[in-house]
């Protein structure tokens, strides 16, 4: 399943349990639309420390990062890059 | 359990070695709720303000666990809470996020009198309609030109009558949420930044705190912490850092009050017996006991799960529920066990009794943390 799916299945099962997973815009501004509050965020961040393993503490993340689906999906792949390291 | 290097622990026992110095004349300054502006000097003098913050800034680089553990020895030794409120308050609400988000300029201009504790800083987040609700917070920034014009009211900002630097969070966004709010580092001498008159208070006497009005407050653009709309990301980082760091005194300070409440209850005799005999007693000693080892212990694993950059919501929450009710339950005890000589003014334990209150309320009460660990279990 591609991380654009989870994440869509994801958010409709927690925050939008009314909405088909294939109907929820990848671009729609989750924050701005009051879909994810700030406990939402740190819902988001909660669950992507568990699916994902990935600790988004010490990165260089910004709330725009959980703006969209997009934007969710891409901060995944780019934590998820393994770090290249000098031979 | 962490291991604390040779020169942690020598850290930690230059500033237990003057906590006396720091504590002494606390009962007067409860009455009188003065800052000790000659103990925060004496205080700067130490390592405690530079610990958290890089080489380059004057810090020592020191991780969280290891500030915390200085924190604790302050907690230990010196008896003057409020002091150690306040100084755990110059430590998180303005030098944590301009360490961690503020422009290279900010830091520069800003960080190293922080550091040398020059500067006494204060983070002025509550409202008077908001309380818990912080995010909805009515106080507005505007764009203006190379500036943001900020008005609105924020209250209960510990150190506000002391400070020279605020950080004050405020909306820019005309959307509700998260990414609305932004953080601002503020001069105490800004035109429009008024402060409000002596708040008498319940505990924490000598850490004063003020209601805090701006008025047309005209704020740099550089003057931003972070990027504009970050504000929400922030104070969750400072949170996180405010509930560990004072927490970790109250540890110490409840370390302190086993060990006077052990001697006392052993060195009290009733009825031909010590009451550290007496099995009402001795199971009252074992709680506070067991409140201040589980507190520690909950404190030290999310600081070391912060560090790695894990996620912590509910961890965070369960540390300052369960170090701000312990603190309050030992404080209580010792009272108890102390009896009548307890609640004298004299031994200063009705003093910690009050001072244990703020704790259960400030940086989220009891009851939003339950909700905040209710809302995670998606309850």
């Amino acid at each position: 399943m591609s991380t654009i799916r989870e994440l869509q299945e994801h958010i409709t099962e927690t925050y939008l349990p009314d909405v088909d997973p294939s109907e929820l815009d990848r671009e729609l501004d989750l924050l701005d639309s009051g879909v994810v509050d700030s406990l939402g965020v740190l819902r988001l961040i909660a669950w992507i420390d568990k699916r994902y393993g990935l600790a988004l503490g010490n990165a260089d993340v910004t709330l725009d990062d959980f703006r969209t689906i997009s934007a969710i999906s891409d901060l995944i792949d780019r934590e998820r890059r393994p770090v290249a390291r000098p031979m | 359990m962490i291991q604390w290097t040779d020169e942690q622990r020598a850290l930690r026992e230059a500033l237990e070695d003057i906590g006396a110095a720091l504590g002494e004349g606390h009962s007067e300054r409860d009455q009188t709720a003065v800052f000790p502006h000659g103990q925060w000097k004496m205080l700067a003098g130490s390592d405690l303000f530079r610990a958290p913050f890089d080489q380059r800034w004057g810090g020592l680089g020191m991780d969280l666990p290891a500030t915390m553990y200085l924190l604790e020895g302050l907690g230990y030794s010196c008896r003057d809470a409020g002091l150690n409120f306040s100084a755990s308050t110059q430590l998180v609400s303005t030098g944590i996020p301009l360490h961690r988000f503020g422009s290279e300029s900010l830091k520069a201009r800003y960080l190293p009198s922080i550091v040398n504790g020059s500067s006494i800083t204060a983070h002025a987040i509550s409202e008077p309609d908001g309380g818990s609700d912080a995010l909805n917070m009515r106080c507005t920034a505007v764009e203006a030109d190379d500036s943001y014009i900020l008005d609105g009211n924020k209250v209960f900002v510990t150190n506000a009558p002391v400070a020279d630097l605020f950080t004050v969070y405020a909306r820019t966004g005309d959307h509700p949420g998260p990414g609305s709010i932004t953080a601002f580092l503020i001069e105490r001498d800004t035109p429009g930044l008024v402060l409000g008159g002596k708040i008498e208070k319940m505990g924490l006497r000598s850490s004063p705190f003020a209601e805090v009005f701006l008025d047309r407050c005209r704020v740099p653009k550089e003057n931003v912490i972070g990027r504009v709309g970050s504000g929400f990301w922030i104070l969750d980082h400072v949170m996180k850092w405010e509930i560990l760091c004072s927490f970790v005194i109250n540890v110490g300070e409840m370390r302190s009050r086993l060990e006077r409440t052990v001697a006392y209850a052993r060195q009290r005799v009733q009825a031909g017996t010590p009451i550290s005999k007496h099995q009402a007693i001795s199971h009252r000693i074992v709680d506070m006991k067991v409140a201040l080892e589980t507190a520690r212990m909950w404190l030290y694993h999310t600081a070391e799960l912060v560090r790695e950059g894990r996620d912590t919501t509910v961890e965070v929450a369960i540390s300052k529920l369960l170090a701000s009710e312990a603190n309050l339950a030992s404080a209580l005890s010792a009272v108890q066990v102390f009896g009548g000589y307890g609640y004298t003014a004299e031994y200063g334990l009705e003093q910690e009794l009050r001072n244990s209150v703020a704790g259960v309320i400030y940086s989220g009460t009891t009851e939003i943390q339950k909700n905040r660990i209710a809302a995670m279990l998606n309850l």
